[in-house]
């Protein structure tokens, strides 16, 4: 929770760690904001320099969960750092400033900068830890939303059919379409908090740019106190609307039917579930994992049968690339999700629901405050199963359950190796015996 | 209802040089569309190689496009050339890129600058409903740059029933700027996105989906209901932005009845912001365009950079017949659209009859025109200095400073393209006045 923030401040930052001087640069530094710095606006500006020594610096990198937020040059005039370094060349041009919404953070952050040189080495340059505020919750009358947040090629569809086959529960042709209604208007909501965004009405540079009222705002208003509105009191109530948007969808999809959920997946590393976790006082989050050896088994196999790479599996990439980095990385923030109780989450295992869906669906239904009537989970089921008979384009076996444990077979042996190595506790903390 | 009508399509009959052919097979008049949208399905076919876009243009400005790369067997078996079963096109057209009563001109386009009429169509689109009577209304100043447009809108906001945003130190566009977002997302390449989401990780992808097209979805009903009820419920969502901003920069006291922003003669806002708001109001605000462009000469000249579309033409010669000649014929024909709802303010009787001219303004907008309050009004607005953006040493010397500013050869251009339209705003024209000195 992020209630220990003070009254008015959006934003804290707690602690800032700075890297120094190393074989690579003669230093650099974070001037704004500063630890202990308070902010009332969701848009953090960042300001600081950074001086290699042989090798100049191409961009600063802002990343939060090691995915870039900003990629800004490091080109600003600094004519105090020349004065220091009065011997080194580019000194009067080393500082950066950019800008980042705290909406495309945790409401516990952690910022991480970097300089790419342009040779490619990339060095940390500084991390800032800090608490922003938590976005307004509504009424709790609305349609809450039921996020499903897992892993592509885990059994997601297969779920996300069987939770909208429950009475209570609406989705948008789950079999059919991957639908993201929610995750569309959060990410409105997340562009239009920018600063770029909510200061290009003032004096817009070129109202002839495709999107100048997504990007064309800079600089300052010049009036602080409507620049802290628009960007925090303005932005809470875009949240609303945002929410309202969600809401006429759902209720127009689900006609004379009152469900309790809408279910729509949502990617490990999004902040969308936060942030539909803070707009619906309702909002639950079920982790939906599969053994990860079979994940990436059919992760293989799907991007082989239509022949495209996708699953965050780079193009050109190889297997145990894959492994360390993306796969590892979404079952890191997996555990971590779990292990925190912010939105409650309950983990359902693929496995459970393919070997012994009653069971697993009665159980969930009735952590999730629905109607676990065991007649009703058997209706629940048989209708899943109808809307997925036609189910082929998706899978990559003959049947689910013959899925389970294929990585024994499809695996290479190294590959599996891999896995082993990277993911064995944590498959493990998720109830799967490593090899 | 429909929202859209398309009531006339022209193809050429012959085929255009450097086509082997080309067809826009839908919509076929009369044709109805039950969103604010619709889609031209066609096929062009160039002699010189594919083509790189098809473009569709209102009033010369580019409102939707798309690649022709779809499969046409037909048009590959009558044409044996080899880029002929990939001529097929679909283009998705949003309504609210477009005018209540439009014409669109679809044209072939080659990568080497080549192009092709296809089709020209006409037709209607519904407005979006009027909502929101309590709402701070619009007051829409259309215009063209250095026409005096600065201080109207700051003569505006000393109105105690107006409000804007610090006339002076901003050029704010908040209407503007919502019915810009309004128009983004009511593209089907945005909202269809919601259904038929692209990779996540791509920042436009709920914004930019050119790959999105009607029936996408594989749900008609929902489709409908997303590209017409939810473009209106997200109109009334942009309008709730634009009421809070200027709710809290108004001064405390009773609601204002007006907020007062800029806009420009091609752009839709003013169209859509009168659509939406029933006591929405326009004033149509033109200066002797010759003194305009001499003021914009001059202020460019001043800062240091060439604003005002100046930069995209390679003479002041050409940006008159270009840039300048298109916006005063569009003012001219938005103030004959507009009619009685419009309000003409010439800059000239402003600075030279202020009194007269703030009244029937005041008047135009519903409120008490009295004596007193036309003083107290221009009182406190002419207590403003405003040295910076002058390019003259007083007001009125900029009136009629193009008889001194302007070289011969610059006036006889603008005699030969303005004078028909400086006649209509009530303007001498140029090549009268010429022949009298």
């Amino acid at each position: 929770m992020s209630a220990d923030l003070t009254a008015t401040a959006i934003i804290e930052i707690d602690e800032i760690s700075l890297n120094g001087e190393s074989d690579y640069v003669h230093g650099g530094n974070i001037d704004t904001p500063g630890e202990g710095f308070g902010g009332d606006s969701y848009g953090l500006r960042i300001e600081g320099w950074v001086l290699s020594k042989r090798i100049p610096v191409e961009h600063v990198e802002v990343l939060h969960e090691e995915r870039p937020l900003a990629v800004v040059p490091a080109d600003l005039e600094r004519p105090d750092i020349a004065a220091g370094f009065p011997d080194v060349d580019g000194a009067d041009r080393s500082g950066f400033r950019t800008t980042v919404s705290a909406l495309k953070l945790a409401d516990r952050f952690e910022l991480v900068l970097r300089a790419k040189l342009v040779d490619g080495t990339r060095l940390p340059l500084a991390s800032l830890r800090g608490r922003r505020r938590r976005l307004p919750s509504g009424a709790g009358e609305e349609i809450q939303p039921l996020m499903v947040n897992t892993i592509g090629r885990s059994g997601s569809t297969l779920l996300v059919t069987l939770l909208s086959s429950h009475p209570e529960v609406v989705a948008f042709s789950p079999f059919i379409k991957d639908a993201r209604v929610s995750t569309y208007w959060v990410n409105v909501l997340q562009d239009l908090s920018e600063p770029a965004s909510f200061l290009a009405p003032f004096d817009p540079p070129d109202l002839d740019a495709v999107h100048w009222w997504l990007e064309g705002g800079a600089g300052e208003l010049g009036e602080p106190e409507v620049e802290r509105w628009l960007g925090s009191g303005a932005v809470d109530s875009l949240a609303g609307l945002c929410r309202a948007q969600i809401e006429a969808f759902y209720r127009h999809l689900a006609g004379e039917a009152r469900p309790r959920y809408f279910v729509e997946k949502y990617l490990p590393h999004q902040a969308v579930p936060d942030l539909l976790a803070e707009m619906y006082s309702g909002a639950r989050e079920v982790i939906l994992v599969r053994d990860f050896r079979d994940t990436l088994s059919s992760v293989i196999a799907f991007n082989r049968k239509r022949g495209w790479d996708a699953f965050g599996r780079s193009e050109g990439g190889d297997d145990a690339e894959y492994v360390r980095g993306a796969l590892r990385q979404s079952v890191e923030t997996l555990a971590e999700r779990l292990r925190s109780e912010g939105t409650g989450p309950r983990l359902v295992r693929y496995e459970d629901l393919v070997l012994e869906p009653e069971p697993a669906l009665s159980e969930l239904f009735a952590a999730l405050g629905l109607d676990a009537d065991p007649a009703l989970v058997s209706e629940t089921v048989e209708r899943a199963k109808q809307s997925t008979a036609s189910m082929d384009h998706h899978r990559t076996t003959s049947d689910p359950a013959a899925s389970i444990g294929r990585w024994r077979e499809d695996l290479p042996e190294e590959i599996a190796a891999v896995c082993n190595e990277e993911l064995g506790p944590l498959l493990a903390e998720f109830g799967y015996e490593a090899s | 209802m429909a929202l859209v009508e398309i009531k006339g399509v022209d193809q050429p009959e012959e085929v255009g040089r450097g086509m082997l052919g080309c067809r826009l097979d839908s919509p076929k008049p009369p044709a109805r569309s039950d969103t604010y949208g619709f889609e031209l399905v066609g096929w062009a076919l160039a002699e010189a190689g594919p083509l790189a876009k098809i473009e569709v243009l209102q009033e010369g400005r580019v409102v939707a496009e798309a690649t022709p790369e779809d499969a046409r067997p037909d048009i590959a078996t009558a044409f044996p050339v080899q880029h002929a079963d990939s001529a097929g096109f679909r283009v998705s057209v949003s309504a609210l890129d477009l005018r209540q009563d439009f014409e669109l001109t679809v044209i072939a386009r080659g990568a080497d600058g080549f192009h092709a009429r296809i089709a020209t169509l006409g037709g209607e689109r519904a407005p979006l409903p009027a909502a929101g009577e309590g709402l701070v209304q619009p007051l829409i100043v259309n215009t063209i740059g250095r026409s005096g447009s600065t201080w109207l809108v700051w003569l505006l906001s000393c109105l105690p029933e107006a409000v804007a945003f610090s006339p002076w130190a901003r050029d704010a566009r908040v209407g503007t700027y919502w019915a810009s977002a309004l128009q983004g997302l009511a593209r089907p390449q945005s909202y269809l996105a919601q259904l038929v989401p692209g990779p996540l990780e791509d920042r436009a992808w709920w914004l930019d989906r050119p790959d999105l097209r009607p029936g996408v979805g594989g749900d008609k009903e929902l489709e409908t209901w997303l590209g017409g009820e939810a473009i209106e419920s997200v109109a009334e969502f942009c309008q709730s932005r634009i009421d809070a901003f200027y709710a809290r920069i108004a001064d405390p006291g009773p609601r204002p009845r007006y907020f007062v922003e800029k806009h420009m003669p091609y752009q839709l806002a003013p169209d859509l912001l009168s659509e939406m708001y029933p006591g929405a109001r326009e004033m149509i605000l033109v200066r002797d365009f010759r003194d305009m462009l001499c003021s914009v000469i001059a202020f460019n000249r001043k800062r240091g950079w060439e604003g005002f579309g100046r930069a995209a033409a390679t003479s002041d010669e050409e940006y008159v017949q270009t840039t300048v000649a298109n916006s005063a014929r569009r003012l001219l024909r938005r103030l004959r659209e507009r009619g009685e709802a419009a309000h003409l303010v010439r800059y000239e009787d402003l600075i030279q009859k202020p009194e007269e001219t703030l009244a029937a303004m005041m008047a135009y907008l519903g409120l008490d025109a009295s004596e007193e309050l036309v003083a107290a009004t221009l009182e406190r607005a002419e207590s403003n200095s405003l040295d910076s953006h002058r390019t003259t040493e007083k007001a009125s010397a900029s009136i009629d400073r193009w008889k001194r500013d302007l070289s011969p050869e610059l006036a006889a251009v603008c005699a030969e393209v303005l004078d028909p339209v400086l006649t209509e705003f009530g303007y001498e024209p140029t090549l009268a006045l010429a022949s009298e000195g």
